[in-house]
């Protein structure tokens, strides 16, 4: 591979890998607070995409379509809580893992009857121009992505830095028991975290959806287990560690595409996952896991 | 009175770990819990912080019934709770952990005047402000872990083994910053195993056993008593 094909496919590796990193973060976010694995995370990037595609469809432009988007899956990702997640707060660490795995499965099914299994389109909303900078091409729609999600990636760690809720979220992560000691609302916390992965997978969504020209029911399925892997890959319950490994999925995807490996596309990601876990159990940048006693 | 606890019954599954427990707590006094490993010591503690929900019984503090609130509402009327073992946040810094200590205080100039408190009586911890939690020495965290329950101003301060792990002078230490703040109006609930410490700070103690309350009385008395030298002082 010459220097300029590495390049390229270091560029469509990036934008591939920050749509994982956007919903990585929902994963690795909700697992830091309450230990769990929401399986119906993928689902809720799912519906991002179709709200946005609905938006689109109506005539609105792309940033009124994620943004549209961002506030349906808040409100969807808020309720699944609400409703499949919050009544089994305090029984065994099993029973919202099923719980979620029962929502992702409801969300599939519920979009396929109102939609139909096909994948639809996405309207073009933006004009897509390739510019080419050095060695390189750079398309509008990976102009889009990358900005967007940059974007969202910055205002997501001043969150969690700078504010009173993110700086209780962190507290809750560590440790849910003293932080509600200190009287942080575990609940408006927890609540808060959902709505916070929701918001980045919803863009993550209308993004892919919109890169690949194609939104369908089951598109959370492959998407969500690749950014779990992503989020596991980084260190799962570690913020930087879900970006990290979601821009490592996506390269290595690309650049073993670019080398041949088209036909294992969906294995790379769950191969690197069975290698770093060899040699890093808790990931890249992830913390061993201390047993409290 | 500021505290009381009416026949509490508190089960973890099949498991009673307190049963029928009563006991008060005047405003401006130090009371001493003390008790074996196991006896229910940081379950009263944390029933009363609302983290452990009673089968049985009632709580009412300052006037309100709490017995059903969630933790933060309780912390607002005025309860702290240094937790057993310190548990400051590792990965925040000294002030972010004050911060979440005042989480239930509205406005930031209240925060900050309740920060600068906080400040005055441990100066160490401003000198470690921007530092991890985590870094800090064992003496260093319990003053934190104080300091973060001083932030929101509480009438009533539990304390769950502040001696726990320290080296003697810094037991001692830690027991005059007890006495003072004490001193300067805030009521205390000492939880302690250094049962001779705690009975010499405290005006009145309560002895548990299996989650019950087998003796109570003025902290001198139960210090002098036989049964209670023989099974806590060593003597």
């Amino acid at each position: 591979m010459d220097l300029q094909t590495l390049l390229q496919q270091m560029i469509n590796g990036i934008t591939l890998g920050s749509t994982y990193a956007l919903i990585a973060l929902g994963y690795t976010m909700v697992y830091g607070i309450i230990k769990l694995i929401n399986f119906a995370h993928g689902d809720v990037y799912m519906i991002g995409a179709f709200v946005g595609l609905a938006m689109v469809v109506m005539g609105a432009n792309i940033w009124l379509a994620i943004f549209v988007a961002m506030i349906a899956c808040l409100c969807v990702a808020v309720t699944i809580e609400r409703v499949a997640y919050r009544p089994l707060r305090g029984s065994i660490r099993l029973a919202p893992l099923i719980s979620s795995i029962g929502v992702s499965i409801f969300l599939q099914t519920l979009m396929t009857l109102m939609k139909g299994p096909q994948p639809v389109g996405f309207p073009k909303v933006i004009t897509n121009t390739i510019y080419t900078v050095g060695l390189v091409k750079i398309s509008t729609v990976q102009i889009v992505i990358l900005v967007v999600a940059a974007v969202l990636m910055i205002g997501l760690q001043l969150i969690i830095k700078r504010t009173k809720m993110g700086k209780a979220m962190r507290a809750t992560s560590e440790d849910l028991h003293t932080a509600s000691l200190m009287g942080i609302n575990v609940n408006a916390v927890i609540s808060f975290t959902f709505a916070l992965g929701a918001v980045l997978a919803a863009a993550g969504g209308v993004l892919v959806g919109m890169y690949f020209n194609s939104v369908f029911p089951l598109m959370g399925v492959m998407a969500g287990l690749k950014a779990f892997c992503a989020a596991v890959v980084g260190g799962i319950g570690s913020v930087p560690g879900a970006v990290l490994g979601g821009l490592f999925l996506g390269v290595a995807e690309v650049l073993g595409v670019a080398m041949g490996l088209g036909s294992y596309r969906d294995a790379i990601a769950f191969g690197l996952l069975i290698l770093v876990l060899l040699f890093r159990p808790s990931g890249l940048l992830g913390q061993p896991e201390q047993r409290k006693v | 009175m500021l505290l009381q606890l009416e026949g509490i019954s508190v089960h973890y599954g099949a498991i009673e770990a307190l049963n029928d427990l009563s006991l008060t707590v005047e405003k401006g006094e130090i009371v001493a819990l003390i008790g074996a490993n196991g006896a229910g010591k940081s379950t009263t503690l944390w029933t009363i912080s609302g983290l452990v929900r009673p089968r049985k019984g009632r709580i009412i503090f300052d006037g309100k019934e709490i017995t059903r609130m969630p933790p933060n509402r309780i912390v607002s009327l005025g309860i702290g709770h240094v937790p057993e073992g310190r548990r400051v946040f590792a990965t925040m810094t000294v002030q972010e952990n004050l911060e979440m200590g005042a989480y239930v205080t509205k406005g930031g100039a209240a925060m900050r005047e309740a920060m600068r408190r906080v400040f005055n009586r441990f100066p160490r911890l401003e000198e470690r402000k921007n530092q991890l939690a985590g870094t800090l020495s064992g003496g260093e965290q319990q003053m934190l872990a104080i300091g973060r329950a001083l932030m929101s101003r509480p009438k009533l301060l539990l304390m769950d083994e502040p001696s726990m792990g320290l080296a003697p002078m810094l037991v001692r230490e830690i027991f005059a910053i007890i006495k003072e703040l004490n001193e300067q109006g805030t009521t205390i609930l000492l939880v302690e195993q250094n049962a001779h410490m705690a009975l010499s700070i405290a005006r009145r103690g309560y002895v548990l056993e299996t989650g019950s309350i087998t003796l109570s009385g003025p902290a001198s008395e139960l210090a002098g008593n036989p049964e209670v030298r023989r099974a806590y002082l060593g003597a």
